[in-house]
């Protein structure tokens, strides 16, 4: 063995090895040191246990794909595509990966590479046509409608082909009228101002949690400020690499709620908040945006943060068993988990429950549910043993897509425990209305 | 030079494994079996040609017994947390992945004990028992992911070892699946040990004797309430000695962790947990035990630091400032990449004594290696780990992240320590094995090996360095991708 | 040299070139049962020589310390008695390290004399330390009430060094507290009853001893009773040693003759003082606790124990829980270890049938609860073919006897004693 020592610098090395494909940010990728501590908390590591559906694993095949170690083949596709893209990771990482960034750029390239099979394009297609478009998504729920009021739905879900029952299911059978917040007086001027990006499924399926969220705001003393021309957040296409259109949707969102100068930004549906606090980032190239977009992206916080800052009271108790799940972009993104938590308790009466693994990924995650149907499934019916375990009455939740996706499981189950927004669950202890 | 034997792994062969663990336990396409090739050792790379996930101990007799019958060598892994290389495949074609056996199958709390799948994860086990007020006290840092079965391969230990012991401390009860697909039973639930000890044989053997997949273990009851202090220091000398003047005060701590000056600007930049930055080490000290005397135990032992030269000892004052004190030490490791590309974690072991002498060898070797190595480590039990940082697209400087390694374990060595403290040989020590074991020493484990595994088909190629290697040739060389 | 030939004279012969003439005699007392010839060596070196020469010449050997363990186990005595008496140095205490390393002949009351001075001990009470020698405390797995809160041996080595097959000196481990470098030969070595080696060296990680030591007993009328309180305590606060004797063996540690709760602990004085407030809200304001001398006193009182009136010890072994029920068949005098999940059963039966059927019945009772039973004493006249240890599963005993030939191919290691007959 060589013992000399040597004193060579790094600086005089030999050139350091270039990647083959651009697949992702070359350099993000050396933060991960392989040391596995991320496994656990991936949902589909935990469902399928195979280390291709890891974290760890996946950013070692988007290395082996840029160093050109492996091919883009149906393997390597088949784990990329399985991502939630959750981040429950980079709540796991001591490394600081991020992971977020590397699946995204790693999808885009895929998109950008790999031809579809013609069903999957239809697919996508339609997804991305529809849901980013609220007027689109009520047309096209509109005859189900018709179908609900004639009580049909069973008979429909039974004639549906297996693999639309699960869409089928998601969409919520029109619910009774909800409690809504109603503040006392307006603000005053010089009150803090917060504007509500109202989410593009919740105004088409669960409006109330916009309102809700409003309301609270106003309650606690914010001056609510209406958005008025408001588009997607770009959270899909964010998400499946189409960033394009996601840099589209993030310019006209930005130019809207520049206009609100300091007030705080935010989104009924905590996804949509976490790609509004991505802005900076996803336009950080754009020389016209990236000042505006920065500062909009600052300006992002969540509902739970500004009504304790805030001293949000409840004149009435609320008795009830509640559970509080963490949405992921809430949880991981943004790192949100203990004010919800806090808030609740805060309600005289709220027995607040914690459940097993509830910062683990629901399957909704965007369109995930529609893309990944059987691994979706076999996670939200692991969210609702999780639930179902603590005994609880509500699940609290932060974001619409998660709402509906655990709503539709536990009413497969039978179970009677409801599934609530926040927001629509303050306005129920408000109002102290016992269900 | 030890055959792969990947001749006997021919399509007849997968077949058969094939119809035992069915097609969604089977991985043979190389883009997945690309994911396998290193465990947190990333050094040396080498990937299996067929992965196994079997669900039960049935499907890992059966599989072994084809592998028995076909003379096809194997290596089992869990979760692949390890740091020595332990299940990097060297001449074994079929890795055996344990991690879809995680049921815990019965929890015993007026015994103490627990019965788990090998493939739970470590952490899970402390999880289903905490509510009932106790603990699996193993504790390493990859405990969020690590596996037992992992564990036992590696005799693990972890920052509370030192008033709680390791692994082997830990477990009372084996089931294994022996090389040739027999399945035995080792202990079992009771402590006392009838007839010689295997399981005790088996912890620590690094996989080498058959494939775990069932453990009986120890619950221990948590203490009453812990004190933390962070004690912050100038340099490393007055921490370390602060270590000895503590354990010879007659105190043991629950855990007595050190970090020095580049571990610790690493976790601040990760976690803001609040350390200072321009301290030149700090000791993170848990005391637990009795509410009533923890106070005064941790006046004591504040003292303590202060004569050893504390600038300044802070007591954490709730769960959350503790929690954030523990979650920076136990991510040290990972907060440490985002200093550099790579990094290599040693585990050398000295006599808690000998901590002030190994501090300065090892600052003289990063210095005369041209390398940044930091250090954070259990220092009550003298047990060193220092991070070598280095890039692995620099081919000189990742030689250079070797040699140093291998020169702070002989300075180990000298001081009357040892190689490993807790991550085990795997391959990455192999060759310095001769300089704490004679050769003698060595044909006798080779023997103790042989009880369990005859032909030697169990995770091949680790632990002992093959008769008549010298230092410079430890084994059949992997590829080392530099 | 033939089997005819291995009378003591001519053993004598042959052994008294390496360890001199001088160190040979006739065993006496418990070591008549242990060997023909006691030879004592003076270092690890003649012992391997000694090893060599009874292997060439298929001579078994026994290694001795007091001769109690081997005493109780073989059924005839080997060939030579391999006596550490000679080899009772202290080679290495370093305090500040909390390390000793002893050689195998050197008694437990001669280290903790040793450390006394430290306010250091090694935490392993088993009965008569100063007839306990280090190889055969690790040997033959001895261990005292101290086990519920250090463990036993096999925690507490850290490093062997044994005289094994053609009189290799063999170490494993080394002098560090953590250390996973290579096999566990200190676990192979513990329990293992002089059938794999003779050690020859030993290292431990040593304790502080606690400042103050208290002794809690309470009285139940039955034994259910006193393991539920037992349970309770365990849980509520740390203890040193808990036990729970019947009324003969609590009447003969010199309590009232009741089933009784017997529990230690100890620590600083704050510690002490509390657990002496603590306790009695626990267990009741009729448990008596003691303390400074009296507590010290009981404490050797309950290490030492014999019931000398008992024809047979057994040492019941099964999971904590299940040792009542285990006891419950046997009724008269035991005492348990009751968090450890040991008993030790002092049994009175004069007939030889008498008592292959209790132990055989026991055996049954302790299977069925994954523990298992041994006999740990017995007088001569019963000794007869009676199976000293419980037999293990077949994979098991499979790989035992893959052990006993792997590291004894001659087979002179104190053969025909050990499990399954090895």
């Amino acid at each position: 063995m060589a013992t000399a020592p040597k004193s060579t610098s790094a600086a005089n090395a030999a050139p350091r090895r270039q990647p083959a494909r651009d697949i992702v940010d070359y350099e993000l990728l050396f933060d991960c040191v392989h040391c596995g501590l991320c496994l656990e908390s991936c949902p589909t590591y935990v469902v399928t246990r195979a280390e291709m559906d890891s974290p760890r694993g996946r950013i070692y095949l988007m290395k082996a794909l840029a160093d050109g170690a492996v091919a883009l083949d149906a393997d390597a596709l088949r784990h990329l595509d399985l991502c939630l893209e959750c981040r429950g990771c980079e709540t796991a990482c001591p490394s600081g990966v991020r992971y977020g960034k590397l699946i995204e750029r790693a999808r885009e390239y895929v998109n950008r590479n790999v031809r579809r099979p013609p069903l999957e394009r239809l697919r996508n297609w339609l997804i991305a046509s529809i849901f980013p478009y609220p007027e689109r998504l009520k047309i096209l729920l509109a005859p189900l409608r018709a179908i609900d009021r004639l009580g049909m739905r069973p008979l429909m879900r039974r004639l549906a082909p297996a693999g639309m029952r699960d869409w089928l299911d998601l969409i919520p059978p029109r619910a009774a009228a909800q409690p809504v917040i109603q503040a006392a007086a307006p603000a005053a001027d010089s009150a803090p101002a917060a504007v509500v990006h109202h989410g593009c499924v919740a105004r088409t399926l669960l409006e109330a949690e916009n309102r809700n969220t409003e309301g609270a705001l106003a309650a606690a003393g914010y001056r609510v400020v209406r958005m008025e021309r408001t588009v997607c957040c770009g959270a899909l296409d964010l998400h499946h690499g189409n960033f394009e259109r996601a840099r589209e949707f993030a310019r006209a969102n930005v130019r809207e709620l520049g206009r609100h100068g300091g007030a705080a930004i935010l989104s009924a549906a905590s996804g949509c908040s976490a790609v509004l606090a991505a802005y900076g980032d996803l336009l950080a190239g754009d020389p016209e945006f990236a000042a505006a977009a920065r500062a909009v992206s600052a300006q992002v916080a969540d509902l739970s943060t500004l009504l304790l800052r805030r001293n949000f009271n409840f004149p009435r108790g609320f008795p009830a068993a509640v559970t509080y799940h963490d949405s992921c972009h809430l949880a991981h993104g943004l790192g949100v988990r203990e004010e919800p938590r806090r808030l609740l308790r805060s309600i005289p009466g709220v027995e607040l429950l914690e459940m097993n693994e509830s910062d683990l990924c629901c399957g909704s995650a965007g369109s995930y549910n529609l893309t990944e149907p059987a691994m979706a499934r076999e996670l939200v019916r692991r969210k609702a043993d999780n639930i179902a375990a603590t005994g609880a009455d509500y699940v609290v939740l932060g974001n619409p897509g998660c709402e509906l996706q655990i709503a539709a499981e536990l009413r497969r189950r039978g179970e009677k425990i409801r599934v609530m927004h926040l927001a629509d669950f303050l306005a129920l202890a408000l109002s102290g209305a016992d269900i | 030079m030890a055959s792969s034997g990947n001749s006997a792994l021919d399509s007849a062969a997968v077949a058969e494994l094939r119809a035992i663990v069915g097609d969604d336990a089977i991985v043979s396409r190389p883009t997945e079996l690309k994911v396998y090739e290193c465990d947190g050792w990333t050094i040396e790379k080498s990937a299996p040609e067929l992965l196994l996930r079997p669900r039960s101990a049935a499907e890992i007799s059966a599989v072994l017994k084809v592998l028995h019958r076909r003379e096809i060598p194997f290596v089992p892994r869990g979760a692949g947390t390890g740091l020595s290389g332990g299940c990097l495949p060297v001449g074994a074609p079929v890795m055996i992945c344990t991690s879809r056996m995680n049921r815990i199958l019965a929890i015993d709390y007026a015994s103490r004990r627990v019965e788990v799948e090998s493939g739970v994860v470590n952490l899970h086990v402390t999880n289903a028992v905490r509510e009932r007020g106790f603990f699996y006290a193993p504790d390493p840092s990859s405990q969020m992911a690590c596996t037992i079965g992992g564990n036992i391969a590696e005799n693990s230990g972890g920052p509370h070892t030192l008033k709680y012991g390791v692994t082997t401390n830990h477990v009372l009860g084996l089931e294994i699946v022996l090389p040739d697909g027999e399945i035995a039973e080792l202990g079992g639930p009771a402590e006392e040990r009838l007839g010689y000890d295997l399981a005790g044989a088996i912890v620590g053997a690094e996989g080498t004797a058959g494939i775990v997949t069932r453990a009986i273990l120890k619950l221990t009851r948590e203490p009453e309430e812990r004190r933390t202090l962070l004690a912050i220091f100038a340099g490393v000398g007055a921490a370390t000695r602060t270590v000895s003047a503590i354990i010879s005060a007659g105190v043991i701590p629950g855990a007595i962790e050190m970090m020095d000056r580049l571990i610790i600007e690493a976790v601040e930049d990760a976690f803001h947990a609040g350390l200072p930055r321009d301290a030149g080490a700090v000791l993170i000290i848990e005391l637990d035990g009795i509410a009533a005397a923890l106070d005064a135990q941790a006046a004591e032992v504040a003292e303590l630091a202060r004569a050893a030269g504390a600038r300044e000892v802070r007591l954490a004052r709730d769960e959350s400032e503790r929690a954030a004190l523990w979650k920076a030490r136990k991510r040290a490791f990972g907060a440490v990449g985002r200093l550099a590309p790579n990094y290599a974690t040693q585990d050398g072991v000295v006599p808690r004594t000998r901590l002030p002498e190994i501090l300065r060898e090892i600052a003289a070797i990063a210095e005369r290696y041209s390398l940044k190595i930091g250090n954070v480590f259990h220092a009550g039990d003298g047990n060193i780990h220092p991070i070598v940082l280095y890039d692995e697209r620099d081919a000189d400087e990742t030689r250079r992240a070797i040699e140093a390694g291998r020169e702070i374990l002989r300075a180990c060595v000298a001081m009357g320590g040892s190689l490993t403290g807790e991550h085990g040989i795997g391959v990455e020590k192999m060759a310095e094995m001769p300089l704490i074991f004679s050769p003698d020493d060595l044909i006798v484990m080779s023997e103790l090996r042989r009880v369990f595994d005859p032909e030697q088909r169990a995770n091949p190629n680790k632990v002992i360095p093959a008769p008549g290697s010298c230092v410079e040739v430890a084994a059949p060389r992997r590829q080392v991708v530099l | 040299m033939p089997p005819a030939l291995h009378d003591p004279a001519n053993l004598a012969r042959a052994f008294a070139p390496i360890v001199g003439e001088a160190n040979l005699r006739p065993p006496s007392g418990a070591e008549l049962r242990c060997a023909k010839l006691m030879v004592a060596p003076s270092s690890a070196d003649e012992i391997a020589e000694v090893v060599r020469g009874c292997e060439s010449d298929r001579i078994t050997l026994a290694p001795i310390g007091a001769g109690r363990t081997l005493a109780e186990i073989r059924s005839a005595p080997a060939d030579i008695g391999i006596s550490l008496a000679r080899m009772n140095r202290i080679v290495a205490y370093e305090p500040d390290d909390m390390t000793i390393v002893a050689e195998a002949g050197a008694t437990l009351a001669e280290l903790d004399a040793a450390m006394a001075a430290h306010g250091q001990w090694l935490p392993i009470d088993p009965p008569r330390p100063e007839l306990t020698a280090m190889g055969a405390m690790v040997a033959g797995a001895r261990f005292g009430p101290s086990r519920l809160s250090e463990g036993t041996a096999r925690d507490l080595l850290i490093g062997v060094r044994f005289a094994g097959h053609g009189g290799r000196l063999v170490h494993g481990g080394g002098r560090v507290v953590k250390n996973v470098a290579g096999y566990d030969l200190m676990k192979v070595m513990t329990g293992s009853f002089g059938t794999l080696g003779i050690i020859t060296e030993t290292t431990f990680r040593v304790r502080p001893r606690a400042a103050r030591r208290l002794v809690a007993t309470m009285r139940f009328s039955d034994a259910a009773s006193s393991f539920r309180a037992a349970r309770t305590l365990h849980d509520a606060v740390p203890l040193t040693h808990l036990e729970v004797a019947s009324p003969p063996v609590a009447a003969a540690l010199g309590l009232a003759e009741e089933f009784t709760l017997i529990a230690g602990c100890g620590g600083s004085p704050v510690e002490a003082d509390y657990l002496r407030a603590r306790i009695p809200e626990i267990l009741g304001a009729n448990c008596a606790i003691a303390g400074g001398a009296e507590a010290d006193a009981f404490h050797h009182r309950l290490r030492d124990f014999d019931f000398a009136a008992s024809s047979a010890e057994l040492l019941a072994a099964t999971a904590p829980a299940e040792l009542p029920a285990l006891l419950a068949e046997v009724g008269g005098a035991w005492l348990a270890f009751a968090g450890s999940g040991v008993a030790r059963i002092f049994l009175n039966l004069r007939a030889a049938g008498g008592l292959d059927r209790m132990v055989g019945a026991l055996r049954t009772r302790a299977r069925d609860a994954r523990g298992h039973v041994r006999v740990s004493r017995i007088i001569p006249e019963l000794r007869g073919g009676i199976e000293i240890f419980d037999r293990p599963a077949a994979p098991a005993m499979n790989l035992m006897r893959r052990m006993k030939t792997a590291f004894d191919p001659s087979g002179v290691f104190n053969p025909g004693c050990f499990v399954g007959g090895l």
